[in-house]
């Protein structure tokens, strides 16, 4: 197998790279800056980027806890890369609503919000469990995101735009991870199939709720300045389904003939965490997360 | 040792829903705990003929153009995970264009025990790029190079 091909097409971004054309919020899209926004629209606005920097955040957080406890060395070093890769996603994001709308700096974000007061769906904020549920998760994760990140290029207002132009660039790297490895584990002996197909029975309506909307989100998309979620949601059912079963793995969903559409057999879990309402395991993440910073403000490490 | 979770974590684990990975109820944070009990856990006997993974040498090119310089080695079961593994391990700071990636067992080498052949033990700065400086300006200018450097080698070849 020709191994610089091989890494240049995987099928989690479809022919067409991570979004189809019509994933784009809409090609070239009048500046809007925010100030412009009815306050109704910023305040849906501000909900939106904290939440995704929430979910960032906190799978960063949980893929983190497997540095020194990789399967292997190299993989061990390899997740807790992309692990950080969220972390500096989240801080991008932390950055625009501290920026544009007055929040406080990231760090105080990260470190002393109390649970009700984080965004992310609760999919993120789950312990890390076993290898392969983390490797599902990820992936589930990451081709949302890498989605989203993509749609959001085309977002009218600007300096979203350009984050999202460079949050889109390193999720490239994170989906041909994700295929490597799910794509050899999903079919390499019965251990590895059944405990990922486990992970997946999981976990899969739970990311499902990754696409909430927000309050207020339809404002948005009617300023195009975000992609709907429920449009983004079908497509990226779409594309993890048809990535899963080349992967040998069956996800709980049929594909649909006649509309040529996956439909979810699973109703979405835990939907909430959008509006701050959580499982007890983000107390605890935060508990840990956030001990050190809480315990001496402002301290430097 | 007293704050070890292992203990509270196995009699957790048998409430675990069915299905579900094991240490999720236990969940109990403390990162350096957490470590030595997975490992008194999964530690032995873990060597598996299938967990022996290939090795293999890794080369970064750090801009189009120049030449690809070794950087390390890792452990891949095919050439495509030696990319995406040796992507993180290796090119995740430095600048970097590309990566090659080379079982190791298809690199030959010379053996130390003759290592002698590499020594130099007659004068051979005749040979050195250094020994032709000025050339370049003579050829130039048609004028003889300064007499005084470097010596036989600049004379012979402006005579020639």
């Amino acid at each position: 197998m020709n191994a610089s091909a091989a890494i240049d097409r995987h099928e989690m971004e479809g022919a067409d790279g991570v979004h189809g054309a019509g994933d784009a919020v809409r090609d070239a899209a009048a500046a809007v800056e925010i100030d412009v926004l009815a306050t109704s629209a910023r305040d849906a606005l501000a909900r939106y980027v904290l939440a995704i920097a929430d979910d960032a955040m906190l799978i960063g957080h949980r893929d983190s806890e497997w540095t020194g406890l990789g399967p292997i060395l190299e993989e061990d070093i390899a997740f807790s890369s992309m692990a950080q890769d969220e972390i500096g996603h989240a801080l991008v994001l932390y950055g625009l609503l501290h920026e544009h709308f007055g929040a406080p700096d990231p760090d105080d974000q990260a470190f002393l919000r109390d649970a009700p007061d984080w965004r992310n769906t609760v999919l993120c904020e789950l312990p890390r469990m076993d290898y392969a549920y983390s490797l599902i998760r990820r992936a589930l994760y990451d081709l949302g995101a890498a989605m989203r990140y993509e749609a959001l290029t085309a977002s009218a207002w600007p300096a979203l735009a350009s984050a999202a132009t460079k949050l889109a660039q390193e999720k490239k790297y994170h989906l041909i991870h994700d295929r490597a490895f799910i794509g050899r584990l999903g079919r390499a002996t019965e251990e590895s199939h059944d405990r990922l197909q486990r992970a997946l029975d999981t976990t899969f309506a739970h990311a499902l709720a990754m696409w909430e909307p927000v309050e207020g989100e339809s404002e948005l998309v009617e300023a195009q300045i975000v992609p709907a979620s429920a449009a983004l949601q079908q497509r990226w059912l779409d594309r993890i389904c048809t990535f899963l079963v080349a992967s040998g793995l069956t996800p709980p969903a049929h594909h649909d003939g006649a509309a040529d559409a996956w439909v979810a057999d699973v109703a979405p879990a835990d939907v909430g965490g959008r509006k701050g309402i959580h499982s007890e395991h983000l107390v605890q993440l935060l508990d840990a997360m956030q001990g050190m910073y809480r315990s001496e403000p402002g301290v430097n490490w | 040792m007293s704050g070890d979770p292992t203990s509270r974590m196995e009699s957790e684990e048998r409430d675990a829903a069915p299905g579900m990975p094991h240490y999720t109820r236990a969940w109990h944070f403390d990162p350096y705990h957490q470590a030595l009990s997975f490992a008194r856990r999964h530690a032995p006997d873990r060597s598996h003929s299938d967990t022996e993974w290939l090795l293999w040498e890794v080369f970064q090119q750090s801009r189009r153009g120049e030449h690809h310089a070794h950087v390390g080695s890792i452990h891949a079961p095919d050439a495509e995970v030696a990319l995406v593994l040796a992507k993180e391990n290796f090119a995740r700071r430095g600048p970097c264009v590309n990566l090659w990636v080379v079982p190791a067992h298809l690199i030959h080498a010379t053996d130390y025990a003759d290592a002698d052949v590499f020594e130099h033990t007659t004068d051979k700065r005749y040979r050195e790029p250094s020994g032709y400086h000025g050339l370049r300006k003579a050829m130039i200018k048609g004028v003889a190079a300064d007499r005084d450097t470097e010596g036989s080698v600049e004379r012979v070849t402006e005579e020639g």
